[in-house]
């Protein structure tokens, strides 16, 4: 087993087992982050290979200035958003005049696995699950959010607001099934 | 941020999910697109590598590497000239037909110009050959057909006819019959055409016939005075200190004045392994300076076979070395004839000759095949790897160490000559040649590999003075080889 360093250093000789075992390493947990921008596994097995692609093509561009996991995420986030940029296109974002506001109440979500939060996110339309998952669970803020994805910054405010409403009635139902099974 | 944000974070740490198996394989796919088409590479690089080596092949089959030059391109030189019917030439053909029509014309023919043949000579002799004005003259006699003529039945063959010819003994009516045979005009024979009677002088070849259309028409100008041979005498330009050139011949016939590096040193016989019949008395001394070297040369191709060794310098180069044997042919031409008994026969190649018995007549191809044994030292870079298949650009120099020359004129009774080397020295027979090549190799094993080789090499001049080469001549060849590969631990 290598540190990272030496694994990079193989990879970057392109000594195939090395780039195996770094996959194998980092896949599974990079893997969640791609299926949170993808409507479905298969979509975000093809973000993933993609991105593998590209973070084998540039690890000789990896400085090590920040962690090598983060600096992976970053890669897979932004294969995401390229993944997606052609449904954001054909499905316009609307910005928060024309989208009715609800007023939120607090969602708790600390009950439910990974995997139902995932689902839930997939259900949402692309450009809210693409504003909720950059700013909700990557921490940009609206204005990043809006020049990585060319959009208004109202228009990602908005974006993540329908997003959190569509979240709270899927959180809703999944917490009234989960306590319907608990009462039986 | 609230606390939704903060719990989905939470939800999303530390989250691990495995893709399946066909992410890798897309990821190893992605990363290695050269093997995505390899059979279509292999494919193309293969097709383009066997029509090279068909297109290598060709070219070597057409300049005769591979067939035996002691027949046929004499007679096809002969025939082809033969055939070349010039309008202007064809004119002065007929009014000197015309002319030799008329007692008085005939009494005026040379009959001088056919000489006695030798009596060693057994078959047909085309001697004095000038076709450097286009035209082309022989004499032709053989004793045996001397002996049948006069018994030859009245339907002669165009072949039969020219065999019979002789000075002083051809009866009137073969005479008449070839003078009809004359004024019907050259260019109506042909050898599809003719009438064979094989019981006159036995089997009858195409290779024959064509000979005796050339012969017929060369003796049609001879007698017609159409175009006579124009023999320049150039004794005064050559070098008449024969004891002084004893000692300097070399293998420059054809390649100019080159030596080709095997030069010096030979003694008078150096050719005179296989001399030709009418060559008894025949000097071949003396050297040949460059101002009367009027000789062309090109190569026929090479071939060649070998063993290699080659030490890897990394995945893409190689430098390598090994023994090869080869073989090289180059044709040249020559305008040399020497006198031998009131003979004029041509010389075969510019090695050596008796200065004040030579004289520069009509010229004739001369073939020459050298076989070496060849240590090149290269350096080889891989441009393309398909599996086992590797195709090289090879780029270095080599080493040729001859260990045989023959020497043939395109003549059909001139014999093969072979050159002695027993009194040349050892480094004498070397010649350097700068090398260039494209090499194809299967590896059979990390260590050996089968190669098939397209080169190019240019002889380089070497040495000084009467020794060194003005010329360097350069072939085209392929070869084939085994290779092994010293690979260093890394």
């Amino acid at each position: 087993m290598f540190q990272d360093e030496e694994l990079i250093k193989r990879c970057i000789e392109e000594e195939a087992k090395a780039q195996r075992e770094l996959y194998e390493r980092y896949a599974a947990r990079l893997m969640p982050m791609a299926m949170r921008y993808a409507r479905s596994q298969a979509d975000a097995e093809d973000i993933l290979q993609d991105a593998f692609i590209k973070i084998f093509r540039s690890l000789k561009s990896f400085r090590g200035e920040s962690q090598f996991l983060t600096w992976m995420k970053r890669i897979v986030i932004n294969t995401s958003i390229n993944h997606n940029r052609k449904k954001l296109y054909q499905e316009p974002m609307l910005d928060i005049e024309k989208t009715p506001l609800h007023v939120e109440q607090e969602l708790i979500i600390s009950q439910f696995h990974f995997t139902e939060l995932l689902a839930m996110i997939q259900k949402l339309p692309v450009g809210c699950r693409t504003v909720f998952n950059m700013f909700a669970i990557e921490g940009y803020s609206h204005k990043e959010i809006a020049e990585q994805l060319e959009i208004s910054e109202g228009t990602s405010k908005s974006q993540y607001s329908r997003a959190r409403a569509l979240m709270k009635v899927m959180v809703t139902e999944a917490s009234e099934v989960v306590q319907s099974r608990m009462t039986i | 941020m609230g606390d939704f944000e903060k719990d989905l974070r939470d939800a999303f740490e530390g989250a691990e999910f495995a893709p399946s198996e066909q992410v890798w394989a897309g990821v190893e796919k992605g990363l290695r697109p050269r093997k995505k088409g390899i059979f279509f590479m292999w494919q193309t690089y293969g097709v383009a590598a066997t029509l090279l080596l068909v297109l290598s092949l060709g070219y070597l089959f057409r300049d005769q590497l591979f067939t035996d030059s002691s027949e046929g391109p004499a007679t096809r030189e002969l025939t082809q000239k033969e055939n070349d019917t010039d309008p202007k030439k064809t004119e002065e053909a007929k009014d000197a037909t015309e002319k030799k029509e008329s007692p008085a014309a005939d009494e005026a023919q040379p009959n001088d110009l056919v000489k006695e043949a030798d009596p060693n000579i057994k078959d047909l002799q085309a001697s004095n050959t000038e076709s450097s004005s286009g035209n082309t003259t022989s004499v032709l006699t053989t004793d045996n057909a001397a002996a049948t003529n006069s018994q030859a039945p009245a339907q002669l063959t165009t072949q039969t006819q020219a065999r019979a010819r002789v000075p002083g003994e051809s009866t009137n009516s073969s005479l008449d019959a070839q003078n009809q045979q004359e004024r019907e005009g050259i260019e109506e024979v042909s050898g599809e055409e003719l009438q064979i009677d094989p019981s006159f002088m036995g089997p009858l070849t195409l290779s024959d016939l064509k000979e005796s259309i050339a012969a017929i028409t060369n003796r049609w100008n001879h007698n017609n005075l159409v175009e006579p041979m124009e023999i320049t005498t150039h004794e005064g330009d050559l070098p008449v200190d024969n004891a002084a050139s004893d000692q300097n011949t070399s293998l420059n016939g054809s390649f100019g004045n080159s030596a080709f590096n095997v030069n010096s040193l030979f003694s008078s016989n150096d050719l005179a392994e296989s001399t030709p019949v009418g060559f008894e008395d025949n000097r071949f001394v003396g050297n040949l300076t460059a101002d009367s070297a009027e000789d062309t040369q090109s190569d026929l191709g090479s071939i060649s076979v070998g063993y290699g060794v080659g030490l890897s310098l990394g995945d893409k180069w190689v430098l390598k070395t090994g023994l090869r044997y080869s073989k090289y042919r180059f044709m040249g031409t020559s305008i040399d004839y020497s006198i031998e008994n009131g003979e004029q026969l041509p010389i075969y190649t510019r090695v050596a000759f008796d200065a004040t018995n030579v004289e520069f007549a009509g010229e004739y191809n001369i073939t020459n095949t050298l076989h070496s044994l060849s240590i090149p030292a290269q350096f080889g870079w891989k441009f393309i790897n398909l599996g086992r298949f590797g195709t090289w650009l090879n780029i270095g120099i080599a080493a040729d160490y001859l260990v045989s020359h023959t020497i043939k004129g395109d003549l059909n009774f001139l014999e093969k000559r072979s050159v002695d080397f027993s009194e040349s020295g050892f480094i004498n027979r070397f010649n350097f040649n700068a090398l260039t090549g494209l090499e194809f190799t299967y590896e059979l094993n990390e260590k050996f590999a089968l190669s098939g080789e397209v080169f190019f090499r240019q002889f380089i001049p070497v040495g000084t003075g009467e020794t060194s080469s003005t010329i360097s001549p350069s072939v085209l060849g392929f070869g084939l080889g085994l290779n092994y590969y010293l690979k260093p631990k890394k």
